[in-house]
């Protein structure tokens, strides 16, 4: 009985040490805490820590530590601070991640999901602990769609979104002669979201779509849709997904002798899809819209830093985080490092960034440039960079 | 299309095949329903990813996977599934989605989330079969299901441990009374079941990426080939599994690719509903 009656008190100071903090504390958007002279502000990168999409959190939180490093090692008033939130990519992880970044690890700015759905996820708890969310990487229209005016007054995109690359893209497809396309992607938010506007587009541009396949993420075997598709007969392929399905699919697609131009979207053309295919010549020739620059020549400092400190190459997620910590960084120093002051100094924020100009519109949406590349004999090569500001 | 989709739909069916299959022996002998036989593909997956990049070549890396996965077997019998036999099916259900959950969070923590491929001779050549040219590795894979299923058909209906499998199905206590080492039994069932998961894994893996999480699907497509062949024999969900493959592949092929789990799942659905015991079960009166 006495035992018991220890357990009960025992459990009780457990849940009262666990849930007491989370009751008492004020909202994410409290100033920094004073460390050695310099205020830490802290900024909570959301992102997938778990399960299949994982390398997103993963990348997104290296970048991010890096772009930290270096700030805190250039001195300044502010010292940065990098916390983490596991997202699952999720509309229903993404609030519970965005809600533990705010009101338990009091956040100052939120970075990130790079998966819509889980920023989508996590937008209504912005607005009510009124905490900016600064997205990087996350290409779904309907964010830029939700935010700013008339919207979500703490969204803010840095990155072009699936509406301005679909745009521009199936304009160059039908500027190099593509009449009939079929499309393969990931069947998901980021996959199903993107050729939405692929197929709007492509009709705009007098362009047929002759077949339109989905697969699950990580699956092994793409020949079912591939065998669809090449019966569509197509005069080029789209595929929206990421460069470890793109390796299975070119083996497959060289498997069935299945030879057609291809157009990507997902990080295929990039030095991750030639590690990984070890084929140097297997992509030759794939285009791919990116909002982001594959070939580092727009950062060449980040991507030597990132060698240096992690021994591989930088991928998107990394390389946005990166430079969301940076424009964080901006108006921090010109505003101040409490929620408040960063939401206020980004609305005015005007920064000739690697990627192109951030400016944000009244959507909060930013318009920097879109990058073409290509596989020339084994390495990435950038075909054009278009503004979208115009 | 329908041939190429009948290359395509025993390919998929041939890794159901094989992982159904051990999760069918292991119910049966072992009488656990274990979540976590897709695992046991992954880590197969891992483990000849990891002897090739250490250099060995492809089939040295097949035969010690295959005997690595032997082992594997026997830890897990004797760490996970040795303690709960016999106990609540709750329990027992516990007990494997944990080692599951295990598995997939250890290979994310220790070998990232990021795919890895493994590479294999065969990719390289393709035969023309038909209108259809199939790469060496899909005739691997064929050939390496049928030989797999031969030979455990063979094991359990004419060696000494085969007859004591089927003697510990039947009945545990009346097999344990006759002196069969049921716990012996039970253990080499868990090592086949292993095994078949490394045999999917060496034929199959090279034919796309390997990640922590291609376990979870994989074990849910096994348990459909499983409730659809009928709960309490091998066979059954073996020839289920290749029907799932096929049924995922011609309606990819001819319907939707968008949608061919949901008519795997359909079929699973009005199958039971036909055979509510399963394509192979058999009524089993209640004692």
């Amino acid at each position: 009985m006495h035992h018991t009656r220890r357990l009960t008190v025992l459990a009780a100071t457990a849940l009262a040490a666990v849930v007491l903090p989370g009751l008492t504390a004020a909202c994410g958007s409290s100033p920094g805490a004073s460390s050695g002279g310099r205020t830490t502000v802290t900024v909570g990168v959301a992102g997938s820590f778990s399960g299949a999409t994982a390398f997103y959190g993963q990348e997104a939180q290296k970048g991010a530590n890096l772009a930290a490093k270096v700030l805190n090692a250039a001195g300044g008033k502010y010292r940065y601070k990098i916390v983490t939130a596991d997202d699952e990519c999720t509309p229903d992880g993404g609030a519970s991640a965005y809600t533990d970044l705010v009101y338990s690890q009091h956040v100052s700015v939120i970075l990130g999901s790079p998966c819509s759905a889980a920023t989508l996820g996590g937008m209504a708890t912005l607005k009510r602990a009124q905490v900016p969310d600064l997205v990087v990487s996350s290409t779904s229209a309907l964010i830029t769609a939700q935010a700013g005016v008339g919207g979500n007054p703490y969204v803010w995109r840095m990155n072009v979104n699936d509406a301005t690359m679909a745009a521009a893209f199936t304009k160059y497809m039908h500027d190099h002669s593509v009449a009939k396309l079929a499309t393969i992607a990931v069947n998901n938010d980021y996959g199903r979201g993107a050729i939405t506007f692929y197929k709007a587009d492509a009709g705009g541009q007098g362009i047929s779509v002759t077949d339109s396949e989905y697969y699950t993420q990580g699956a092994g075997d793409f020949r079912t849709q591939l065998t669809r598709i090449r019966f569509s007969h197509p005069g080029a392929l789209l595929m929206v997904g990421s460069y470890g399905d793109a390796v299975v699919m070119l083996e497959q697609m060289r498997e069935l002798g299945f030879k057609i131009p291809l157009y990507t979207r997902g990080d295929v053309v990039s030095q991750s899809f030639l590690s990984l295919a070890k084929n140097p010549a297997l992509g030759d020739g794939a285009i791919e819209a990116t909002n982001w620059d594959p070939t580092y020549a727009a950062y060449p400092g980040i991507e030597q830093a990132y060698q240096a400190a992690y021994g591989t190459d930088a991928q998107s997620y990394a390389v946005q985080a990166y430079l969301g910590v940076q424009l964080i960084a901006k108006a921090v120093a010109a505003g101040g490092g409490s929620s408040a002051d960063i939401q206020k100094a980004l609305s005015s924020i005007d920064w000739n960034s690697p990627l192109g100009p951030v400016k944000f519109d009244d959507h909060h949406q930013a318009h920097p440039d879109l990058f073409l590349n290509t596989f020339r004999n084994g390495k990435v090569v950038r075909l054009e960079m278009l503004p979208t500001s115009s | 299309v329908f041939f190429d989709q009948l290359v395509n739909g025993l390919t998929l069916g041939s890794q159901y095949a094989l992982v159904a299959g051990g999760l069918a022996l292991i119910f049966s002998v072992v009488g656990i329903a274990n979540f976590a036989q897709g695992e046991f593909y992954m880590v197969a997956a891992f483990m000849i990813y990891g002897l090739e990049s250490a250099g060995l070549p492809y089939v040295a890396c097949c035969v010690v996977t295959l005997v690595g996965m032997a082992v594997f077997g026997l830890v897990v019998y004797g760490v996970a599934l040795r303690p709960v036999t016999g106990r609540g099916w709750e329990t027992q259900l516990v007990a494997t989605l944990a080692v599951s959950l295990l598995l997939t969070n250890l290979a994310i923590a220790t070998l990232g989330s990021l795919p890895v491929l493994v590479r294999s001779p065969l990719l390289a050549h393709t035969v023309s079969i038909g209108p259809t040219d199939v790469s060496d590795q899909r005739l691997l894979v064929f050939a390496a299901t049928a030989m797999a299923l031969i030979v455990l058909g063979g094991m359990v209906k004419f060696s000494k441990i085969g007859k004591g499998m089927r003697a510990v199905s039947q009945n545990r206590e009346a097999a344990m009374i006759m002196g069969i080492p049921v716990r012996r039994v039970e253990m080499t069932a868990v090592v086949i079941g292993c095994v078949f998961a490394g045999v999917a894994a060496v034929t199959i893996a090279p034919l796309g990426t390997v990640v922590p999480t291609v376990g979870a699907p994989l074990t849910i497509k096994a348990f459909a080939a499983v409730v659809m062949g009928g709960f309490g024999n091998i066979s059954g969900p073996i020839v289920s599994g290749l029907i799932l493959g096929l049924v995922e592949a011609y309606a990819g092929g001819y319907i939707s690719s968008a949608y061919a789990d949901a008519f795997v799942f359909g079929v699973m659905i009005v199958i039971l509903v036909v055979r509510p015991r399963g394509l192979f079960g058999r009524a089993v009166r209640a004692a």
